[in-house]
């Protein structure tokens, strides 16, 4: 049940954390990095919309095989790890905004 | 994501506000509480551990002889019925009661409870009378107690507790419900946190992509949370006068099954050792709790309860013959056949506490309950700041910084006066009570006598990191264990505790003292883009 819960979680997770560094609203206010042309390449509509639902098969995968615990700890961790990555990607552009 | 008309998300706005605003800071004392409620037994463990290896399993081999021997010492009417469970360092508890009217007119239960070492069978502890004071006078389990309490009740006696707690938990599915119907941009901005902007701008962004992310889980918990708050105080009592003309005895007897047919004749109890082992063997999984009922006569039954097995979410229990040790019947969690409402009323536990694989997921689960507390914070903070302007929404501002960094640090300095109390004849309730609302005034203080609201967060963030710095070393300065002798002892409790409030106690420290960001040149251009509109 773990190796399953750690795979889905490991995952979703680097999914989410490509969708969060791309994503064009977050890149949009990244102002300084517009203003000096260092911005992160944005994602294709289409791609983005497919990283989207990628990000959701590890936990349907969960569900087929029968691993609801690993369900529950999968959702719970991508609801909190999603947090943490919009947190860490936003401290990042600030504080390079701040030099 | 929902295109509402505008006058219906204005409304729905002010729903969302005013149901966080006017009981956000309950609301956040119960959030607070259950996340650190999740590592109950952790923390349990932690406070009060026996001094020497830990058993493997809840319930090793010699506790039919231990609940033989000690019947012996009761009075017989408390064989009534028995109930063995663990508690704080691996501890059994005995209790041998029986259930009666209370002097307030409640039903409730009067008995002897021991206190055993698994490792010795021998009484560590022994308290008589009511349930309410018997648990009044648990001492190993006492840190943990006091915050289950506060979570679960708010220290108000039943049923006001339930019911307020109940209704907080209504509060928080209103506000995420509403909060998810206003949120226009909710896919669009889940990973737009615009932090080095006008504060305002930056406020609305925490409180919405906390909330946005930690939306499901604030609706499970909430929802779990009221069943929990409201199902005994409201809904048994509702369903029995309904149904069985108020005899809530009657409805029950039919959700747990016909007791067995009386017969007052003098009979062996089985041996519960086997019971337990059997136990195992069909549920692949450990007992936790044992009730024996009529001990020591021809109708006895024993039940026994088990944690949740691999990959399973609902539990059930395991119903014996308690003279031959006959296995009688799978007792789901809801009435007496398996079926959907069983299954969904069995789905609250594992989904409210998190308790379903371990520490791992109870790690998740303290994640979401941070997150929602979180939430509740930046909510009313946003809300309150909003509103500067009038006097009266700057004194409410002044309570929430008050109660938002305050409440943690209340919670952190109780434990003190269980440790430096632990030896005494005070009640750990009583002892932890006092420090609690000690550290609380001087907090108030503090908050009145702080003018700048950015100052006092980082006076009483910085105080909560030095409590919790302390704390470790309060524990062992009062006889607690050292890391080696833990090791020795195989109680991984002590140091991971210990290591979780020292990380917490850099992050405080850490938050309360860096550098403030400055706002950035889009600080101008964002203010005019700042209104309520946005929040939608």
């Amino acid at each position: 049940m773990m190796p399953a819960s750690v795979i889905a979680v490991l995952i979703s997770a680097i999914l989410l954390a490509i969708l969060g560094r791309h994503d064009p609203k977050r890149l949009r206010n990244r102002s300084r990095e517009v203003a000096t042309g260092m911005s992160t390449p944005g994602l294709t509509r289409g791609m983005r919309r497919l990283l989207g639902w990628l990000v959701l098969v590890p936990g349907v995968v969960l569900t087929v095989i029968d691993q609801w615990w690993a369900f529950l700890i999968w959702m719970g961790a991508c609801c909190a790890l999603g947090w943490v990555t919009t947190h860490l990607l936003s401290s990042a552009a600030t504080a390079e905004n701040a030099t | 994501m929902f295109k509402l008309p505008q006058r219906d998300t204005k409304t729905l706005l002010a729903i969302h506000g005013w149901s966080g605003v006017l009981l956000g800071l309950l609301l956040y004392a119960v959030i607070c509480t259950g996340v650190a409620a999740v590592f109950a037994s952790e923390i349990n463990d932690w406070a009060s551990p026996l001094k020497r290896q830990q058993a493997s399993a809840a319930f090793g081999p010699g506790l039919d002889a231990a609940v033989r021997r000690l019947a012996k010492q009761v009075d017989p009417q408390f064989h009534e019925e028995v109930a063995i469970y663990g508690s704080a360092g691996g501890r059994v508890m005995l209790l041998y009661h029986r259930h009666e009217t209370n002097p307030a007119g409640k039903p409730s239960e009067r008995g002897v409870e021991f206190e055993l070492d698994p490792a010795t069978w021998q009484t560590i502890a022994t308290r008589t009378g009511w349930l309410e004071d018997i648990a009044e006078q648990r001492r190993a389990s006492g840190v943990a107690d006091f915050l289950v309490n506060l979570h679960v009740r708010l220290h108000i006696p039943d049923p006001y507790g339930l019911l307020v707690t109940g209704a907080l938990g209504l509060a928080m599915m209103v506000a995420a419900v509403t909060g998810l119907l206003i949120h226009r941009h909710l896919i669009a901005e889940l990973f737009t946190l615009r932090l080095g902007r006008d504060p305002v701008l930056r406020r609305r962004d925490l409180h919405v992509v906390a909330g946005t992310w930690n939306l499901p889980f604030a609706f499970v918990l909430a929802f779990t949370g009221s069943f929990f708050s409201l199902a005994s105080t409201v809904g048994i009592p509702a369903v029995a006068m309904v149904k069985f003309g108020g005899d809530q005895e009657a409805l029950i007897e039919t959700l747990s099954g016909p007791p067995r047919t009386e017969n007052k004749q003098a009979a062996m109890l089985a041996n519960i050792d086997a019971i337990i082992a059997d136990t195992r063997t069909r549920s692949h999984a450990e007992p936790n709790f044992v009730s024996v009922s009529q001990y020591g006569r021809a109708d006895a039954i024993t039940s026994t309860f088990t944690d949740l097995p691999d990959d399973t979410l609902v539990y059930s229990s395991y119903v014996y013959d308690g003279t031959t040790g006959a296995f009688l019947r799978t007792q789901p969690p809801f009435g007496t056949t398996p079926s959907i409402g069983a299954s969904l009323v069995g789905l609250m536990y594992p989904l409210h506490f998190g308790n379903f694989a371990g520490a791992a997921s109870k790690a998740v689960w303290v994640a979401l309950g941070f997150a929602a507390a979180y939430v509740t914070l930046t909510g009313m903070l946003l809300w309150t700041r909003r509103r500067e302007e009038q006097s009266a929404w700057r004194r409410m501002a002044r309570a929430v910084h008050y109660v938002g960094y305050g409440l943690p640090l209340a919670l952190v300095c109780a434990p003190y006066a269980f440790f430096a109390l632990r030896d005494s004849k005070v009640e750990a309730g009583t002892s932890q009570g006092i420090a609690f609302l000690a550290v609380a005034a001087v907090a108030a203080v503090v908050a009145v006598g702080t003018g700048n609201l950015d100052r006092l967060r980082r006076r009483l963030l910085a105080s909560t990191g030095i409590a919790m710095l302390g704390l470790p070393l309060m524990r062992m300065a009062t006889g607690g264990l050292g890391w080696m002798e833990s090791y020795r002892a195989g109680i991984g409790a002590v140091p991971a505790v210990d290591i979780a409030f020292v990380v917490a106690a850099l992050a405080c420290l850490w938050t309360a003292l860096r550098h403030q960001h400055q706002p950035s040149k889009g600080t101008a251009r964002a203010r005019t883009n700042t209104t309520d509109a946005q929040t939608t």
